[in-house]
């Protein structure tokens, strides 16, 4: 069952085949960053405030992903790497996943069900239907444009899942606590530079929009972060 | 059988029952407890009358302001919200309650003659009623409400009746124009919204309806009159059949309505059958008219505009405060077929036009409420073609309530009611005017559970209402 093309705005490219299995656990660790000499560390802390998180469910409230923007000119850097997202008990799993632009996720049906999947693209509002097919198939696609794709299925409509390609390896997806409703973060190896820290949310906005940080050879910059209602996060700060 | 069981009824009675307590109204929904895991007292005063939150809660739709930061029980999504961006190409997405949105309610009277007017010295109505509520929303735009209300009536000792009442409404909201502007109900429409906003049935402490929304333009006796049968204009102020446009703002709540009108039926009456939809109209062409109208001075504004998220279910300390001032009012416009059969089977069809006009104020100030209002009417053929005489009305009412404790209100209305009768109509007292004085104290047992003891004086009409003067009416009601 071969899949390929057709190219979309979103600039992806599918394919179809069985999967080697491939985990992805816990808070997404930066694809392909080496340890530099001279590279800062981007510290901080995430907090909800004035909104509520759905603390159970699988479409809970609580993934939170952070990621960097180079703002000093340099092109945006790709990767080839792989990621997973699976179809099971009429859940897409996981529902946040965060990669690297240029990364080829590979979407499976574990349910003895039909399913489909259908990207949204969240800035533009542009859609691709990549497919629907049975259990035990997979097919890759691969995401080279950095933005947040919603990916649903359209024979079971509560299934949603949040996909987040950003366009450099500086990223990482964290859990937040349920009960303080914080999370903390690192973000390591990011090059001397200017660079604009953005808190993504599936429903809630970073306080005062995108941080902009400069970070010090061998240095730590440390960040604290508000995530709230869109209504509140326009206000300053 | 059961026809001249129930003119025996209105013959004897005329319309002492309905000047009692009537089921028309449950506003106790403890389905809204368990999704926000809080109390009654976040919204009641002391159920069923709202507090200031609850009050803005009914009138944004069953909604707090932000409502996803305080419900306990999330609901079951009935596509995801992703698909509201895809429309039309897709279905627009939405939720339903994620448990069942039933509640129960039952009420228990125990009914004292004072003064040996009536049958029996203690009258068991245990229970009177048992009441099935469901109430919740479909998505952030839809709310539904509905109820069952099984009852038992004594008529003041004399003739016990059970029946059946059912409501049911769907309600569309913030059509346009922003957050609960526009909304638009079909159903049974006039719940809470029927009558002066001052002076809501279902926002009372006691066990007595007012007596403005519970008269009704009294029938004849047709033995007296000479008549093989008579439907008069049966109506008095509670939900009919029909659709309605409601808004409300910071200060302003605003409802038009039109209702199928020409009732079969007084409401609290007994229905045409035993399971009958509440407010069932005959057939007609010409349709009734409804609007209440009402503003708040000071307090809490409606729609909760200008607070913070946090602050949304913050009443303060005592929780049924909410010093401010509600001006309402209510108008009625409709028409009632008036039917005649006479004994030598002839039969006449006519039509009374009538309206009704009222103005309410409340005012609440720290532990006291105090409601005032009048209401003015006319029936231009109430009797058909037993008399030209057209029938001027007017009622009113004074109300003091207190928060002695947070369990213990006292409370005393003083109410009236004057029809300038047609002196020419066989069967037909003229005299039916009335005065009457509730004196009364709800004790809150728990939360969900209350107690009321009530008397009626009756300084004028006190015949009107046999067996209803100078009466102990002892109410235990619980919800869960």
């Amino acid at each position: 069952m071969g899949r390929s093309g057709p190219l979309w705005p979103l600039r992806g490219r599918i394919a179809a085949g069985w999967v080697t299995l491939m985990i992805i656990a816990g808070p997404a660790a930066p694809p392909g960053v080496e340890g530099c000499d001279g590279c800062g560390t981007v510290q901080g802390t995430v907090a909800v405030e004035q909104a509520a998180v759905r603390t159970e469910g699988p479409k809970h409230d609580l993934d939170v992903v952070v990621f960097l923007n180079r703002v000093d000119g340099e092109e945006p850097l790709s990767t080839s790497a792989r990621a997973e997202m699976d179809q099971r008990g009429l859940v897409f799993i996981p529902h946040v996943l965060a990669i690297q632009q240029g990364t080829t996720v590979t979407f499976l049906n574990n349910d003895n069900d039909e399913h489909n999947v259908y990207f949204l693209d969240d800035r533009t509002g542009e859609t691709l239907d990549i497919g629907t097919w049975g259990q035990g198939v997979a097919v890759d696609h691969t995401f080279d444009q950095a933005g947040t794709i919603i990916t649903l299925c359209k024979l079971h409509l509560e299934m949603a899942a949040y996909i987040v390609v950003v366009n450099g390896p500086w990223f990482v997806q964290i859990t937040l606590d349920p009960s303080s409703r914080r999370g903390e973060f690192a973000i390591e190896n990011a090059p001397p530079g200017e660079y604009e820290l953005t808190v993504w949310h599936k429903k809630l906005k970073q306080k005062g929009g995108p941080a902009r940080i400069t970070v010090r050879q061998g240095a730590t910059v440390k960040v604290e972060t508000v995530i709230t209602k869109t209504k509140y996060a326009k206000a300053s700060g | 059988m059961k026809g001249s069981h129930r003119a025996r009824i209105f013959c004897t009675l005329i319309f002492a029952a309905l000047v009692c307590v009537v089921a028309s109204e449950v506003i106790a929904v403890p389905t809204f407890a368990r999704r926000y895991s809080t109390s009654c007292a976040t919204c009641h005063q002391a159920y069923p009358r709202l507090n200031a939150v609850g009050e803005s809660f009914r009138l944004m739709g069953y909604r707090f302001v932000d409502d996803e930061n305080y419900r306990k029980q999330q609901p079951v999504e009935l596509g995801d919200e992703a698909y509201k961006r895809l429309w039309p190409k897709a279905l627009w997405p939405t939720d339903i309650p994620r448990n069942s949105p039933l509640s129960f309610l039952g009420r228990f009277m125990v009914e004292t003659d004072l003064d040996g007017s009536r049958p029996a010295t203690f009258t068991f109505l245990l229970p009177e009623e048992v009441e099935l509520v469901w109430a919740g929303n479909v998505g952030h735009n839809i709310s539904f409400y509905g109820d069952v209300i099984f009852l038992q009536k004594d008529f003041g000792g004399e003739e016990p009746d059970s029946w059946a009442t059912l409501k049911a409404w769907l309600q569309f909201q913030s059509l346009f124009g922003g957050d609960n502007k526009f909304n638009l109900r079909f159903g049974s429409v006039g719940t809470q919204t029927m009558g002066l906003f001052t002076a809501r049935d279902a926002n009372f402490y006691g066990t007595h309806f007012y007596l403005y929304t519970s008269w009704f333009m009294p029938p004849v006796n047709l033995e007296q009159a000479g008549l093989a049968g008579f439907k008069g204009n049966n109506f008095s102020i509670g939900p009919q059949m029909g659709i309605e446009l409601n808004g409300v703002g910071k200060r302003w709540f605003y409802a038009v309505g039109v209702a199928n009108g020409n009732l079969q039926v007084p409401a609290g009456t007994p229905p045409p059958s035993d399971v009958s939809f509440m407010g069932m109209g005959s057939g007609s062409d010409s349709k009734d008219f409804y609007t209440q109208l009402a503003y708040k001075i000071g307090g809490m504004p409606w729609d909760r505009s200008g607070e913070e998220a946090d602050e949304s279910l913050t009443t303060g300390a005592q929780f049924w405060r909410d010093d401010s001032w509600i001006f309402s009012l209510y108008g009625y416009s409709g028409t009632a077929t008036i039917e005649a059969g006479y004994l030598d089977g002839t039969e006449t069809e006519e039509e009374d036009n009538f309206w009704r006009l009222g103005l309410g104020v409340q005012k609440q100030i720290k532990d006291f409420s105090f409601s005032a209002a009048y209401m003015a009417g006319s029936n231009d053929n109430p009797y058909g073609s037993l008399s030209d005489a057209s029938v001027d009305s007017t009622t009113y009412h004074l109300e003091v309530l207190a928060f002695a404790y947070p369990w213990l209100m006292p409370y005393g209305r003083f109410e009236g009611l004057k029809l300038d009768m047609p002196e020419d109509v066989p069967g037909l007292n003229p005299n039916r005017d009335m005065e009457r004085i509730l004196i009364g104290a709800k004790f809150m047992i728990r939360p969900n559970v209350f107690c009321v003891v009530e008397t009626a004086h009756y300084t004028e009409g006190a015949e009107l209402e046999e067996g209803f003067d100078k009466t102990l009416f002892v109410l235990l009601a619980a919800s869960f």
